[in-house]
């Protein structure tokens, strides 16, 4: 049987009494990789917040497991949950394994150092990502894709169970965005994590996830399986591209297809 | 083998490594620091007979010496490294809270607020503590003032960028030093010496140092530094950034109160009595930053010995260069910042764009 891992239970959130998320809900099992999708503003980020309570909702709950992120502290969500933000621009020379050596932290005292296992950990982590050799290295001399392949090791030495990702491919060239959704993919499937992904790339959230969840203006007006979603319609509707939705033998997945834009008033 | 593809476990040795080494070396070069510069002065009094004052065997040797050594060095010196102390920590703090290598104590203007604060106490008997303690609470309340309008005249839609943060230290440290000057102007009205305490206030002097001011600024450095020190991991992570603090159970908003806070408390005590001493703060951090890294939890521990030693250097400088005349500690330590300063500004944008 498959355990849930995470659900969000009716979430809504405002800016300033804008309303940013409305009434949003699903849930994510081990091993799963969920992808959020929507235009600029439809709310992915500020639910991705919601999630780790970087955010805290005005209204409804995060569930880790049968926890209420609620009633954690910070440093027990950390745990639990890793995140990737989209970019890092480091104004230190922090080396990469100095940063990976971080996603211990929040097990860790205050004063506590880090221990055998923690570097045994971390290494694990740097090598689960193939940034082992960019250990010694400033994190500023490390390419975007380098950079963010190291804060995905980074989150893996948290063990988290379940690992947020805000647009890990943006800023990539294309072989390095094949690259990470390739390691996601694997870790998801080897380590059992939940992987819950915001993306602007429809094509490779449509390749790489199970589920997809498209949000429009701060509600979800699909959640299911990648042709559930992406259909004609729910495509036309939210980012106004008609497109088609085919399952591809040659890389076993779904590939979208983006046949041109809807002119006019649209909608 | 190439340096970056060492093994893990002896990176992070050679780190540790790194770390005990600087410490051990900040540590000997503190107590040789002040062993020499105790000799020097108008009268040289060899280190030999330094040692036995020291250690309290005066037998021997001549009353005046000893008092020279007991009442009017070591109270300076000590006095020196505990500011230079406390302003190279509250450098590293704010560094690393703004993620700008430009902060520090006195280019962002507190120093200068702090100055003001307790100008007010001493010109104008504005007080909210008792006693020996009065100027640099005063001191203390106006650097974090200060600290709160620079942060919200800088900030550009959520963010800090170094431009804004440096004109708004700026032109807030400008009014402030044109307030105290001003007020210390017309209070002495007509009596001597005028001028010298308006130097005194914006160059920073260390000639009217006591041992009752060394208790006082070590009673602020102690908790300042374990405030600080406390909190040097969730610092690394702030510096990564927010969101990445946050997603390592770290609160970016507490973590910066708390820097904030630590930052003016040392910041405060530090000029209460010497006024402001430019970019000791700016300096130290940098150059411990070079040798060490970025991990400011050996950063803060040697920022607050580097800092001493610093300061401890240029005020003996200051003495005894033009001795018998006496110049005031800023000159020396701006005339070796400045250059440092502008060295700074052009590697950066050399190397980064911000």
């Amino acid at each position: 049987m498959v355990r849930m891992r995470l659900s969000v239970q009716g979430i809504e959130f405002a800016y300033n009494s804008t309303p940013v998320l409305k009434d949003v809900a699903f849930a994510a099992s081990e091993g799963e990789i969920i992808g959020v999708l929507g235009p600029n503003g439809s709310g992915k980020t500020t639910l991705l917040r919601c999630m780790n309570r970087a955010l805290s909702p005005s209204k409804g709950t995060v569930m880790v497991e049968e926890k209420e992120i609620g009633s954690m502290s910070r440093k027990e969500i950390a745990n639990e949950m890793a995140v990737v933000p989209q970019n890092c621009v480091i104004t230190f020379p922090f080396t990469a394994l100095e940063v990976v050596m971080m996603g211990r932290n929040p097990s860790m005292n205050r004063f506590q150092r880090e221990a055998k296992r923690d570097i045994e950990i971390v290494k694990k982590a740097m090598e689960a990502t193939s940034v082992s050799h960019l250990a010694g290295r400033s994190m500023n001399q490390l390419s975007g894709g380098e950079r963010q392949r190291v804060i995905i090791a980074r989150a893996l030495a948290q063990e988290p169970k379940i690992m947020l990702l805000d647009e890990p491919t943006l800023h990539l060239d294309v072989n390095h965005q094949m690259e990470i959704m390739e390691l996601v993919r694997e870790l998801a499937r080897r380590e059992k994590l939940t992987v819950i992904m915001v993306s602007h790339d429809l094509n490779l959230a449509a390749r790489y996830c199970d589920k997809l969840i498209l949000l429009n203006e701060g509600s979800v007006l699909s959640a299911g399986s990648v042709p559930e979603v992406l259909t004609q319609d729910n495509v036309e509707k939210v980012f106004r591209i008609r497109s088609l939705v085919q399952f591809d033998a040659r890389i076993d997945a779904y590939s979208l297809t983006i046949l041109g834009t809807v002119s006019g008033n649209g909608g | 083998m190439s340096l970056e593809a060492k093994p893990i476990e002896q990176l992070h040795a050679e780190k540790l490594g790194k770390w005990t080494l600087a410490l051990v070396v900040l540590i000997a070069a503190l107590f040789v620091a002040i062993l020499l510069c105790v000799c020097v002065g108008t009268v040289y009094i060899p280190p030999d007979r330094v040692l036995a004052i020291l250690t309290g065997n005066t037998a021997g040797i001549p009353v005046y010496e000893v008092n020279i050594i007991q009442q009017v060095r070591l109270p300076r010196i000590l006095l020196a490294g505990v500011v230079g102390a406390c302003l190279s920590i509250a450098g590293t703090a704010l560094q690393g809270i703004f993620k700008n290598p430009m902060a520090s104590p006195s280019v962002i203007g507190i120093s200068q607020g702090a100055a003001f604060g307790a100008s007010l106490t001493i010109v104008l008997g504005f007080t909210l503590a008792e006693g020996d303690f009065a100027i640099p609470v005063s001191a203390f309340i106006f650097a974090m003032f200060t600290l709160f309008l620079v942060y919200m005249l800088g900030r550009v839609e959520g963010a800090l960028p170094t431009t804004t943060l440096l004109l708004a230290g700026i032109a807030v440290g400008a009014f402030f030093s044109a307030l105290v000057s001003l007020m210390q102007i017309l209070a002495a009205q007509g009596s001597t010496g005028t001028m010298e305490r308006v130097v005194f206030w914006m160059m920073g002097s260390l000639s009217m140092a006591n041992w009752s001011q060394f208790w006082i600024v070590l009673a602020f450095l102690i908790p300042g530094f374990v405030v600080l020190f406390a909190f040097s991991r969730d610092l690394n992570a702030m510096i990564v950034g927010e969101t990445h603090a946050t997603s390592l159970g770290v609160d970016p908003k507490n973590t910066t109160k708390i820097m904030l806070f630590g930052a003016a408390l040392v910041t405060g005590a530090a000029v209460a009595f010497t006024g402001v001493i430019a970019f000791v703060g700016l300096i130290v951090p940098h150059i411990m930053r070079m040798l060490i890294g970025p991990d400011n939890r050996i950063l803060f521990p040697a920022s607050l010995l580097g800092g001493a030693i610093f300061l401890i250097l240029t005020d003996t400088v200051a003495r005894t260069i033009m001795a018998p005349q006496e110049l005031p500690v800023g000159i020396i330590t701006a005339l070796m910042g400045g250059p440092f300063f502008l060295y700074l500004l052009r590697r950066k944008r050399e190397a980064t764009e911000w």
